[in-house]
């Protein structure tokens, strides 16, 4: 994790220079452009004038030309350099301070350099570029009308400052993404846990009990007061409680699978398995694939579904089995017809169906409602809703 | 005369039905069912009992701490130590502390209640099989490995174990070491391999 982060701020120092340069790139394009067109209207009179000469100079029409620009801020400052050589002397500013300076002459747009010939540009507000423009003065001479123009530094200060917040932000985004990814199911060590510390000494209660079953004399049942057929019960909701914790262990570890998209391949699949070797009653089934269907409940479905046609067909003595899956208004309903004998779903786990128990809490857990009707043969109808009104509820 | 036992255990299928078995012995009684260890303790001392079973993983105590408090308040009475988790350093931990026999949970019924029957702290009993670990490591640095299969950071095993971070550190590069591996992750996965250690778990 530290690693991420530490790549991410690298990346986001990198790109954040990148952008810099990009956004002054453009800033002196821009202000080039702005230069130019303060040029054009100054480069008429200033070639008029004879820049090496004391007296060559008309320097009030030339402020007056100025004027209007400085006044606006479009530049900030004006220097007119003759040059000669590598040397470029200051021979008109409107800042009279600055002639006699000498600078380099350039070309193009660049930075003010921090030397002590531009101590006086240095008291200009906010951030400024040079622009250099070549002419010849009226006596032919290489001269160089400079403007300082204003550039918006904020601008690439600012952008510097989103690109690294929000790089930062990215590996605390990415790690959200990765946990929400690896969040369904248990772990591995919850797995380990469970099996190792619940189900297994449970099973190992169940065996005692068998052992009891098998070993203990009449003598010794009427002594401790409980009769074989109260140890079978215990036993009996051992096993029920292991196929719960193991069901639930399983539901767990497939986590959204079966998708509602894949619902009715995965009822054929279920119905292929159910059915018995031998003779077997007609089951058919009708389920439509449902891409809006919760993750959460295509396994509940399945589950619900699956004990029911069990029940049918081990315990109903069915001829047909029918299994609908329909969604009406804003719930899902799971319905498995049966024409057998039916059964009282009121009795207290009836032998056989001990799924049943099971089932009801399966379904309660996710809000539905399970219903049966007895009409030649059995009915059960589960409804889910699918948006549950109360799915603050845990 | 029926040897009353006292079950102090807090799965309650496995102990339920141990005491069920216990009840159905011509010889054994229950004496009395505890789910805590501190329920255990109050009922050793009010209630008479010949031999006590003791589970390690208690809810509010350690096992190991409930065995040698009993064996104090009844050096008589033999315990026999019952874990879902049979490793040999717990069994020399748990016969250290006094008990007389080390059993797993899923021993048959039988040799469970042949071992409560013949137990005697001169004559320890440990149940067979159980591998002496490939890798000698302390007790310390077993419980600071628990913790880390446990999910445990060094902050955390330091804190459960009662000993300074720096302690605890000292144990995990130990552990590092004699396992030869890099990392912790490393450490709880070849640990569990060997069979040292329960990932998940306490013990």
């Amino acid at each position: 994790m530290r690693a991420v982060i530490v790549r991410c701020a690298a990346v986001a120092v990198v790109l954040a220079l990148l952008v810099s340069v990009g956004v002054r790139r453009l800033s002196d394009r821009d202000a080039g452009h702005l230069a130019r067109g303060v040029a054009a209207a100054l480069l008429t009179p200033m070639a008029s004038q004879d820049f090496r000469q004391p007296g060559g100079i008309d320097r009030v029409g030339l402020l007056r030309h100025l004027q209007p620009f400085l006044a606006d801020g479009v530049v900030k400052r004006v220097k007119v350099l003759a040059v000669r050589g590598d040397r470029a002397t200051v021979v008109f500013s409107d800042e009279p301070r600055t002639e006699g300076l000498v600078e380099h002459p350039s070309s193009g747009t660049a930075s003010v350099p921090g030397d002590e010939n531009h101590r006086y540009e240095r008291s200009l507000a906010g951030a400024t570029r040079e622009v250099f423009f070549a002419f010849q003065d009226a006596r032919g001479n290489a001269t160089q009308l400079e403007l300082y123009v204003p550039v918006d530094a904020t601008v690439t200060g600012w952008v510097a400052v989103v690109v690294v917040a929000m790089l930062l932000v990215l590996p605390v985004a990415l790690l959200g993404t990765r946990q929400a990814r690896r969040d369904p199911g248990p772990t591995r060590r919850d797995l380990a846990r469970r099996l190792h510390d619940d189900v297994l000494p449970e099973l190992a209660g169940a065996r005692m009990l068998v052992d009891n079953l098998r070993n203990a004399g009449e003598a010794d049942l009427a002594r401790a007061g409980v009769t074989r057929g109260e140890l079978a019960d215990r036993l009996h909701a051992i096993l029920t409680g292991e196929i719960g914790q193991i069901r639930a262990l399983l539901s767990e570890l497939v986590p959204p699978e079966p998708a509602g998209d894949h619902l009715p391949a995965h009822f054929a699949d279920l119905v292929a398995r159910l059915r018995p070797d031998g003779p077997s009653p007609a089951i058919t089934t009708a389920v439509p694939a449902l891409p809006e269907l919760p993750a959460a409940l295509a396994p509940v479905l399945l589950s619900v579904g699956g004990e029911l046609v069990r029940n049918a067909i081990h315990h109903a003595g069915a001829g047909t089995i029918r299994l609908v899956v329909e969604v009406c208004a804003s719930s899902v309903r799971l319905t498995v017809t049966d024409d057998g004998t039916g059964f009282d779903p009121s009795a207290v786990a009836p032998a056989g169906h001990v799924g049943l128990r099971l089932i009801r809490g399966l379904v309660r857990e996710h809000g539905g409602v399970l219903r049966f009707g007895h009409d030649q043969g059995t009915t059960v109808t589960v409804t889910f809703p699918l948006r549950p009104r109360y799915s603050y509820k845990m | 005369m029926r040897l009353p036992v006292l079950l102090v255990d807090d799965h309650r299928v496995l102990v339920d039905s141990l005491a069920l078995s216990l009840e159905l012995q011509p010889d054994l009684c229950c004496a009395a069912v505890a789910y805590t260890a501190r329920d255990g303790l109050a009922k050793a001392a009010a209630i008479p009992y010949a031999v006590a079973v003791v589970d390690l993983q208690l809810p509010d105590a350690g096992g190991l701490d409930v065995v040698a408090r009993l064996r104090a308040m009844r050096p008589d009475a033999p315990i026999v130590v019952l874990t879902a988790h049979p490793k040999a350093d717990l069994a020399d931990r748990a016969l250290a502390a006094g008990a007389a026999a080390f059993l797993g949970k899923d021993l048959p019924l039988t040799e469970i209640l042949t071992v409560i029957r013949s137990a005697d702290p001169a004559r320890p009993q440990v149940v067979a099989g159980l591998r002496q670990p490939p890798v000698g490591l302390t007790h310390r640095e077993l419980d600071v490995l628990r913790e880390l299969g446990q999910g445990h950071d060094a902050t955390r095993a330091a804190a459960t174990l009662g000993i300074s971070l720096h302690t605890a550190r000292g144990h995990i590069k130990a552990v590092l070491a004699k396992l030869g591996v890099q990392t912790q992750l490393d450490a709880v996965v070849s640990a569990e391999r060997l069979g040292l250690i329960t990932v998940g778990s306490r013990y």
